[in-house]
């Protein structure tokens, strides 16, 4: 019996109030938005939660025909003791949404990820589609209890998958700087160095973060981070156009635009100073990143130099040409 | 305080090809009379020594009775050993009842056969009560209030149990 002293045994008594709280009958919304906030205090919280549906997701698993008391009589048998378990599933969650199923309730931790340029489509169990943009990375953990997706980096789009006259429990992702729990949804997740950007296509969502919590419309933008106290909820222009292959930039300046098209690309660009805050407008494919440049160049006062074929430099147009 | 580990560390490390050869024949006989077959006792006895590599508590006790060190770890597996194969005998025999469409592929057999030697030894060191109000609800399905009332306690007792047996889980490496 090897206890890891490493684990934070403050942490784990927490998990473990979270798990028995969920699985009695006295479970209310009030303790959902609690353990929302709980979630998107700290990451600690956040791998100690992670953990803890890993090992209930494999007891889950565990077999219907895998039956018997005799784990009941372990102790008795002295050192070779037979280990049975009983026949039902671990039900884990009886909770004021969650209807207890008798069948088997297959849940599944998977990670998903895309490399530089690419982009894929997943559908999850429960008819949920996520799509990955560029560079994300996410892992996910379906049960009775959760259907909680991490974003450890890059930008999604999900659009939550409903079972007809089922009730399933709340989708979560859960981020770096937040919770974001799907109210039914369309909506799209993008982590930046900044912190997180939500946007909404429909229904809702409602954002939990240590400071505050807010709730985002179809229509409705969202950028936060975990140090915003009152993050502001705006307009909503145009949704996860990524989706398309494109950008939209309106009224950006030149560096930011070549950072967000240098997200699909391998590519070491150098803007010279004097020309870093031109404003751009315009619709760009994301996946042509010469072909943008050779636009720009045609439309605004600059020139674009290759010092290699991946390392090239933004310079301004010179006079005489 | 760390540093006297990380010397202590290498003392085993740079010691080891020493305590390897010094120790690895009886060790391989004492097992093989444990365990009365030769390949399993070669086996054992290899991890034994992965054991004593990877554990950086296990340095002072190596300079001083190396044996006895040895013999610790090696009991352990050898415990660990029988254990999984009761845990594996109960698996097979529970899913020959089974309906053909129950029956997993070895992948999934592995997982199976881990997550249950984990909650069995989370759940050795717990009370009875314990054990089994945690196998009721986590296993049978049973509410709180229904074991409250099987065992004639009061809920928030089960929800103390439950606590108990879940932090077990956790904890657990």
């Amino acid at each position: 019996m090897q206890l890891n002293t490493h684990k934070d045994s403050a942490v784990i008594e927490q998990v473990a109030d979270w798990l028995v709280l969920l699985q009695s009958d006295d479970v209310t919304e009030l303790d959902i938005k609690r353990l929302n906030l709980w979630l998107a205090q700290n990451k600690a919280h956040r791998d100690a939660w992670q953990q803890a549906n890993h090992f209930l997701t494999n007891i889950e698993h565990l077999p219907c025909s895998v039956n018997s008391q005799t784990m009941l009589t372990l102790n008795q048998q002295g050192r070779r003791r037979v280990v049975k378990l009983l026949s039902a599933l671990f039900a884990i969650p009886t909770t004021g949404y969650l209807t207890v199923q008798s069948g088997l309730h297959h849940s599944v931790i998977a990670d998903h990820q895309t490399a530089i340029g690419e982009s894929k489509t997943v559908t999850l169990n429960d008819g949920s589609v996520i799509e990955l943009n560029t560079q994300t990375k996410i892992t996910t953990t379906f049960n009775q209890v959760q259907r909680s997706l991490n974003l450890l980096a890059g930008e999604i789009f999900i659009t939550t998958g409903k079972k007809h006259g089922e009730l399933l429990p709340p989708f979560r992702v859960i981020t770096d700087h937040g919770v974001i729990e799907a109210l039914g949804t369309a909506f799209n997740v993008k982590a930046t160095e900044q912190g997180i950007e939500v946007e909404v296509s429909e229904h809702a969502v409602l954002v939990t973060t240590e400071h505050a919590e807010l709730m985002v419309k179809a229509g409705e933008s969202l950028k936060f981070s975990r140090h915003m106290l009152q993050p502001k909820v705006n307009k909503l222009q145009l949704s996860a156009m990524w989706r398309k292959g494109l950008f939209v930039a309106a009224s950006l300046p030149l560096f930011q635009l070549i950072e967000e098209l240098g997200r699909y690309h391998h590519r070491l660009v150098n803007i010279d100073n004097s020309i870093r805050n031109i404003q751009v407008s315009g619709t760009f494919d994301i996946h042509d990143f010469t072909g943008t440049l050779a636009l720009l160049c045609e439309s605004l006062a600059i020139d674009v130099v290759y010092r290699t074929k991946w390392w090239l430099a933004i310079v301004p147009k010179a006079p005489h040409s | 305080m760390i540093c006297i580990t990380v010397v202590a560390m290498s003392i085993v490390q740079q010691n080891f090809d020493g305590i390897y050869l010094d120790n690895r024949s009886w060790l391989a006989s004492w097992l093989c009379k444990k365990v009365g077959c030769a390949e399993l006792a070669a086996d054992i006895s290899q991890d034994t020594f992965i054991r004593l590599l990877t554990n950086k508590n296990n340095a002072r006790a190596i300079e001083n009775k190396p044996r006895a060190l040895l013999t610790h770890i090696a009991k352990g597996l050898v415990i660990d050993h029988w254990r999984r194969k009761d845990v594996e005998q109960a698996y097979l025999s529970a899913i020959s009842h089974a309906s053909e469409h129950e029956v997993v592929g070895p992948e999934h057999k592995y997982i199976v056969i881990e997550t249950l030697m984990r909650l069995d030894k989370a759940l050795s060191q717990l009370p009875t009560l314990t054990r089994k109000i945690f196998l009721l609800a986590q296993l049978d399905g049973y509410k709180y209030k229904d074991i409250a009332q099987q065992f004639d306690i009061a809920e928030i007792t089960v929800k103390r149990h439950m606590k108990k047996a879940f932090i077990a889980c956790l904890m657990l490496d």
